[in-house]
């Protein structure tokens, strides 16, 4: 049985469809990274996972519950940070974490394991209006983890931290599969933050999956050749003639990953080509593929395949 | 529902809504205190009530006091994002209302009997100060009829201001609800017009002023079940956040 099924969720919003035919099916016991650019309906999705909106079309099971049916079967220990901390600032930590430990019927003694686990136990008398945002962003983080949840779903769970907290709340969550020993989902817009942990992706974008599997098979091969030179865009004219797509960003050319892929030979013919046409080469180097890139050339494909549909 | 009620109980330690409900139903009190102390007259324990700090309470003050009672309830939740961090629980939507719900109405209830308890020590503080006598002792017998009538009156339009502070994250929403209603009330009260008499915020002064038993009260709270149904039907359906 999967942790999380999800099948052909559609979600229409001021007439733009935010999530659109997405199908997933999440392992149990495996971290699983939603990645996509802000607004590609990585939060509408998770909402849609958890329940909080209405799907037009579709169904997503939670451990072979439909959400939609039998919403509190589903949900039972599920843990979630969506977007924000839902902290109570008038209270202290500690009885935050009493209030949601009630209504999940837990005992005391898991308030303090969860207190535990994202080292809070010292500030939990605090009030949490007091806190800094990365205190409260561990603190919901604790309350997510209330119960040991056998699925946590987390919404951008660093956003907004300064870079000591973003690594604090990275390490922590890097732990959480052993110390919980469940299934998460972790979405974010960065790579650096999914990379570590997750065992399988999928990238978001306008509301589709656009693509799926580990990140080391996503990345794969497609490194970019970067060439400094003194002519660039004379230099993108000789290779464009010679059948080789350049870009040029920051004085630079930039011959993208599928040609690039091609392998040393096809470097050194580039270099070839550029000095025997009294180009001055001052530098070239292949740099792996980034996260944006890998972006920017699922959506260059999106758009040809949609030019190509019409 | 319990456990639901428990908790909702829990969020209200030291927020704004709690210091509101302890504060409200002072104003009577220090108004009574105020006349009595000034006055050269005895002041009757019958006017003291009737004729003084239940109008007052039940034409303007507790309209207001709920209005800002039941916007600050929902706005805990608005403000802590709590409506979706709750959603996502295993826990039955309606119970999560309904606890919300009772907390608003026991709220009302809660400031009512403690301004009936400061409108006496008011009074006698002022009775103190000016040494006036007054010719009788307080109307116990009308106080224990009259309380629960007008409670039971009030709770449609505790009600609706909940179902209105609930639903929406703007909170100048449930105010603008609040005051509009409370002004309405004021407008037939003081022109003693009947054919308004249905409108929530009415009914209580209308039970008020009734010297004879009526089945309005019985109706009213019919009529807030029906309304409480509809809301709790309404808010599982919406999307709060």
């Amino acid at each position: 049985m999967y942790a999380v099924e999800v099948e052909k969720l559609t979600k229409v919003m001021a007439g733009r469809p935010v999530v659109d035919n997405i199908s997933l099916h999440i392992a149990q016991h495996s971290v699983f990274g939603l990645l996509g650019p802000n607004g590609a309906g990585k939060t509408t999705l998770m909402r849609l996972i958890l329940g909080l909106l209405s799907a037009d079309l579709g169904t997503v099971r939670l451990f072979g519950h439909d959400i939609a049916r039998n919403r509190r079967s589903a949900l039972q220990r599920v843990g979630a940070f969506i977007e924000a901390p839902a902290l109570y600032g008038h209270l202290s930590g500690r009885i935050n974490l009493e209030i949601h430990a009630k209504m999940m019927r837990l005992a005391e003694t898991a308030v303090d394991e969860a207190l535990e686990i994202v080292g809070m136990r010292s500030a939990s008398a605090r009030l949490v209006r007091t806190y800094s945002l990365g205190m409260k962003q561990r603190l919901a983080l604790a309350k997510a983890l209330l119960g040991r949840p056998k699925l946590l779903i987390l919404d951008e769970p660093t956003n907004g931290l300064d870079p000591d907290g973003i690594a604090e709340v990275r390490t922590l969550i890097a732990d959480l599969p052993q110390r919980i020993g469940g299934t998460v989902i972790l979405s974010s817009h960065l790579l650096s933050e999914v990379e570590h942990v997750a065992s399988q992706v999928a990238i978001v974008r306008d509301g589709r999956i656009t693509a799926e599997g580990t990140l080391a098979d996503l990345l794969k091969g497609d490194s970019d050749l970067v060439i400094e030179t003194t002519d660039v865009s004379g230099a993108a004219a000789l290779l464009d003639r010679h059948g080789i797509r350049t870009d040029v960003t920051a004085e630079r050319l930039v011959v993208a990953g599928g040609e690039a892929a091609l392998g040393a030979d096809q470097r050194a013919r580039i270099n070839r080509l550029l000095v025997e046409a009294d180009f001055e080469v001052s530098m070239i180097f292949a740099r792996p593929r980034s996260l944006e890139d890998l972006y920017h050339d699922l959506a260059a494909r999106s758009d040809h395949a949609a030019e190509g549909a019409i | 529902m319990i456990t639901q009620v428990t908790v909702e109980y829990r969020k209200l330690s030291r927020s704004l809504a709690i210091l509101l409900a302890a504060l409200a139903p002072l104003l009577p009190a220090i108004m009574v205190l105020l006349a009595i102390s000034s006055s050269n007259r005895p002041m009757p324990w019958q006017t003291v009530y009737f004729q003084f700090a239940l109008p007052i309470w039940v034409m303007f003050l507790m309209p207001m006091a709920v209005t800002a009672f039941a916007t600050l309830l929902g706005q805990i939740e608005y403000r802590a994002n709590g409506w979706e961090s709750m959603f996502a629980l295993p826990v039955r939507k309606a119970s999560i209302f309904m606890a919300k719900m009772f907390v608003g109405i026991s709220g009302a209830i809660g400031m009512m009997l403690l301004m009936l308890v400061l409108t006496a020590i008011g009074a006698t503080s002022g009775i103190a100060v000016s040494g006036n006598i007054p010719p009788d002792v307080i109307p116990w017998a009308k106080l224990f009829d009259k309380t629960p009538m007008i409670l039971a009156a009030s709770a449609p339009f505790i009600v609706l201001q909940m179902w209105v502070a609930m639903r929406f994250s703007n909170f100048v929403v449930p105010l603008a609800f609040g005051i509009a209603g409370t002004m309405v009330g004021l407008a037939v009260a003081i022109t003693n017009t009947s054919k308004a008499d249905w409108f929530p915020w009415v009914l209580p002064l209308r039970v008020l002023r009734e010297t004879q038993a009526s089945s309005m009260p019985l109706l009213a709270l019919v009529a807030a079940v029906g309304l409480a149904i509809a809301a709790l039907w309404d808010l599982s359906r919406a999307t709060l956040r």
